[in-house]
């Protein structure tokens, strides 16, 4: 056998999302759908405009989602957990800047029951005192904990100082400010974004007819009020370029950069996509090459795109042995340097294409999968459209391209800077 | 039911395949048997040093990510402390190029001196940053030599200290290599769109000329009963005291083990689950706490975990733990409450039945364990556990003389 033969490279096939389709409903109720399993299990996700950034003060809307779930005119928090685990069902919350949204996965047959419970359990949310007062003991426990972590330090200063702290999608915590939340503040949020607040049905599994009936028949009738008015935030100031919290014991500091860049629907957006694959994206990155693979100052580094609403920016993360720190942030700056100025080689240009032809095919591979894609396009408004404009822009991206992108969008001296642990 | 058809090549490669029709995505799963239990007490976290060392280039290909990435694929490994098991993801359209890949590296690594010292040094930043730079990281560097005195289990997979990492050398590499990286002692599991006798054919071609290499006796150090409560104190600067229990329990194959892990789903598994409610919703005394297995081959621990509020002494979280184990040894657990646990344990099944890349893994690294077999019986292993088999292995082994117990205080906590 030679093994010093690659096998022949075969392209990929044509891609054919596994594409989510919509359940006319009449009212204000959207529902989307993908039916692609064999088993009998099912993903039912609520999505409310009731994000954090909604919020009049910290902390707000991790309350109100997370307590939703927690007590109801007739049911106690435990009773809910009780009827949930007998059900071998998973009930989950979980909160984004401009969306929140609730999670039941359960099988099939029992299906019917749960949502009906679910419905029930936000219609007449009742957010028990004790179960608010339990909700931010813990969360300061856990506070605790994370703040002797320094990459929970760098994450939880990070947008406060790339955008600044004021602002709405700044989500940084401060130990203070679980004193400041007071219940009615829960309860208010709830009324205002919650109760009887239109909102989307995303069902994914094994999602047959008779399912979508189910739905259908615990939906009507219901009374729906208009959504809740909201004011785009103004974006005045910046964030501050530079913060070192220093950690004189820790054996490893935690590095963390960013920078805003343009929405998914920017013409730029494909390249300013692609450079950060290049740049720190996968396994192969220029900085898993360097940092972790030539000269073992990580165990990994990353970078990537965050994309919401009104603010998008990229950010890039590690943690590096406490003594090579300035090390590390030298040879960040001269990767950065070094694609603003060189050519990358056709082959890696080619490599990189196809490991985003591939990674497209394993982010919609089944249905859960595909409706996470289907949920991030739109909660942007955006639609399927938008994959395929990456694809085709992707393919025919020149080197020369990616010079023009790196010097706009990705050149050091802009980069907001955050470093906890050894900073000198 | 996961179908599958299985053959063994002539070198002793075990060769799964199962198909699933519905992705365009394959995925190619090996499994070596060998972990962190079978390194020399001398040279600990080697296995899983050696893991990193499977990526830095084999004979003929000298980055092993690379032509992966060309074709759409991604690739990841873990070590335990029984099995190291590597998997890749990848069109279908590409398929070959997986077995390219492994069978390249199977055949002979590269053993290069540059990716030795790198792969020292990222290990070291691993430890660092897993162990020694989390609050309670180091919690397991101290519970296995405390629950452990013979067994290899008495170290981490990441190994005892940093020194051990630092002094491997290129010999040893080797050593390991040839001894473990051996296609008689490893499982190779392909599942996706694809068929039989292409693998048959793919398998042959790619694995069928690599050398068997000896036959591995494994004979641990076995441990003998602990008659003893074990215990020991620390003081590190973490925000909350933490308590960690640990008692010795059943091997993978013996059939209590499905036993202990409902068990330890009753007390802690979900919001309904007993600690969750007792410990932290009525009594607000622990901020977390836990209790489960290790999915360990050899005799494994059953472990209590509990973070302690403020209000509570280590003397008094202790107690609390003992009183509900001994409630379970004294009145046992109700059928609905055992029927509750079983029926999340059957949909976390079905759920994991819907990826291709959890399905390999499963198969595989059942095989290694006995037999692919396993993964289909499961869900009635776990159907056949009674409520009097709980109460009956909490009596036998839930017991303060088998346990070893980590105080974890922290500096400055005024309750102690």
């Amino acid at each position: 056998m030679n093994n010093t033969t690659e096998p022949q490279l075969n392209s990929m096939s044509d891609f054919t999302f596994l594409e989510a389709q919509a359940f006319k409903l009449e009212g204000p109720i959207k529902i989307f759908y993908i039916n692609g399993t064999d088993q009998e299990v099912c993903k039912a996700e609520l999505i409310f405009d009731a994000g954090y950034k909604y919020q009049s003060k910290a902390i707000q809307a991790a309350a109100a989602n997370q307590l939703l779930i927690e007590g109801s005119a007739n049911q106690s928090s435990a009773q809910i957990a009780e009827f949930i685990d007998q059900m071998g069902a998973f009930l989950d919350t979980s909160l984004h800047a401009d969306y929140a949204s609730v999670q039941l996965h359960c099988l099939n047959k029992q299906f019917a029951e749960l949502f009906e419970y679910l419905l029930n359990l936000i219609e007449e949310a009742s957010f028990p005192f004790s179960e608010f007062e339990d909700f931010i003991q813990l969360k300061k426990q856990k506070f605790a904990v994370n703040q002797e972590k320094v990459s929970f330090q760098a994450k939880n200063h990070f947008l406060e100082v790339l955008l600044g702290e004021k602002h709405a999608y700044n989500n940084g915590i401060k130990l203070e400010q679980f004193e400041v939340l007071k219940h009615e503040d829960v309860i208010d949020f709830y009324q205002k974004y919650y109760f009887q607040q239109p909102f989307t049905i995303l069902l994914s599994g094994k999602i047959e007819d008779s399912l979508l009936q189910t739905v259908e028949k615990l939906l009507v009738g219901k009374s729906w009020r208009a959504r809740q008015s909201y004011a785009a935030i103004q974006i005045q100031s910046m964030g501050e370029s530079e913060l070192f919290i220093e950690k004189a014991k820790a054996s490893q500091s935690a590095i963390r950069f960013g920078k805003q860049m343009p929405a998914k629907s920017h013409p730029d957006f494909p390249l300013i996509y692609l450079a950060n694959l290049i740049l720190g994206g996968y396994f192969g990155s220029r900085l898993m090459s360097n940092l972790r693979e030539d000269k073992g100052y990580t165990y990994g580094i990353g970078s990537g795109l965050v994309n919401m609403q009104e603010v998008n920016y990229w950010f890039l993360s590690t943690e590096v042995g406490a003594e090579v720190t300035p090390l590390a942030i030298q040879e960040i700056e001269k990767e950065l340097r070094k694609l603003s100025n060189e050519l990358i080689s056709e082959e890696e240009l080619d490599l990189v294409k196809q490991y985003f032809q591939g990674s497209i095919l394993r982010n919609f591979d089944g249905a859960f999968a595909a409706m996470d894609r289907f949920k991030s396009l739109y909660v942007l408004d955006l639609d399927y459209e938008y994959y395929h404009q990456m694809l085709s822009k992707i393919k025919n991206v020149q080197a020369l391209d990616l010079i023009s992108i790196f010097k706009k969008y990705y050149t050091f001296e802009d980069m907001s800077q955050i470093v906890v642990g050894k900073t000198q | 039911m996961i179908e599958y058809n299985r053959f063994t090549l002539t070198n002793g490669l075990k060769v799964i395949v199962h198909q699933d029709h519905s992705t365009p995505i394959v995925a190619v799963n090996l499994t070596y048997h060998v972990g962190a239990r079978d390194e020399n007490p001398q040279r600990t976290g080697f296995a899983h040093l050696f893991e990193h060392l499977m990526f830095g280039g084999s004979k003929n290909i000298p980055s092993f990510d690379t032509p992966l990435q060309k074709v759409g694929g991604e690739n990841n490994a873990f070590t335990t402390n029984d099995f190291t098991n590597y998997y890749i993801t990848l069109p279908k359209e590409n398929l070959e190029t997986a077995f390219w890949l492994e069978s390249d590296r199977m055949q002979e690594l590269a053993f290069s001196e540059k990716s030795l010292e790198v792969q020292r040094n990222v290990v070291i930043e691993e430890f660092k940053q897993r162990y020694l730079n989390q609050p309670y990281g180091d919690v397991y560097l101290l519970m296995r030599p405390l629950a452990y005195l013979r067994h290899p289990y008495q170290w981490p997979t990441i190994g005892k200290n940093i020194e051990h990492i630092e002094q491997a050398s290129m010999q040893e590499v080797k050593e390991f290599f040839y001894r473990f990286y051996r296609p008689n002692n490893a499982v190779l599991t392909v599942a996706g769109d694809l068929k039989v006798d292409e693998i048959q054919k793919l398998a042959e071609k790619w694995f069928g000329h690599i050398p068997k290499g000896e036959k591995i006796d494994r004979n641990y150090p076995q441990e003998e009963n602990q008659l003893q409560p074990r215990s020991l104190s620390v003081e590190r600067d973490v925000p909350l005291n933490a308590i960690y229990k640990a008692y010795h329990m059943v091997d993978r194959l013996h059939k209590d083990y499905f036993a202990f892990d409902l068990l330890s789903d009753i007390l802690s598994r979900g919001n309904s689950s007993r600690f969750y409610q007792k410990f932290i919703k009525e009594k607000k005394v622990f901020s977390d706490v836990n209790a489960y297995i290790g999915g360990d081959f050899d005799a494994g621990l059953f472990t209590l975990t509990a973070h302690l509020n403020p209000s509570i002494s280590m003397d008094e979280a202790d107690q609390l733990l003992k009183d509900e184990i001994q409630l379970i040894i004294n009145q046992g657990v109700t059928e609905s409450e055992l029927q509750k646990v079983k029926n999340k344990v059957e949909s976390t099944l079905l759920f994991a039945q819907t990826s291709v890349l959890n399905k390999a893994m499963g198969l595989g690294i059942a095989e290694i364990i006995q037999s692919a077999d396993l993964v289909n019986e499961e869900l009635a292993s776990y159907q056949n556990v009674s409520v009097k088999d709980i109460q009956r292995i909490a009596h036998e082994y839930l017991k303060e003389s088998n346990c070893s117990t980590l105080r974890y205080h922290a500096k400055n906590n005024k309750n102690e």
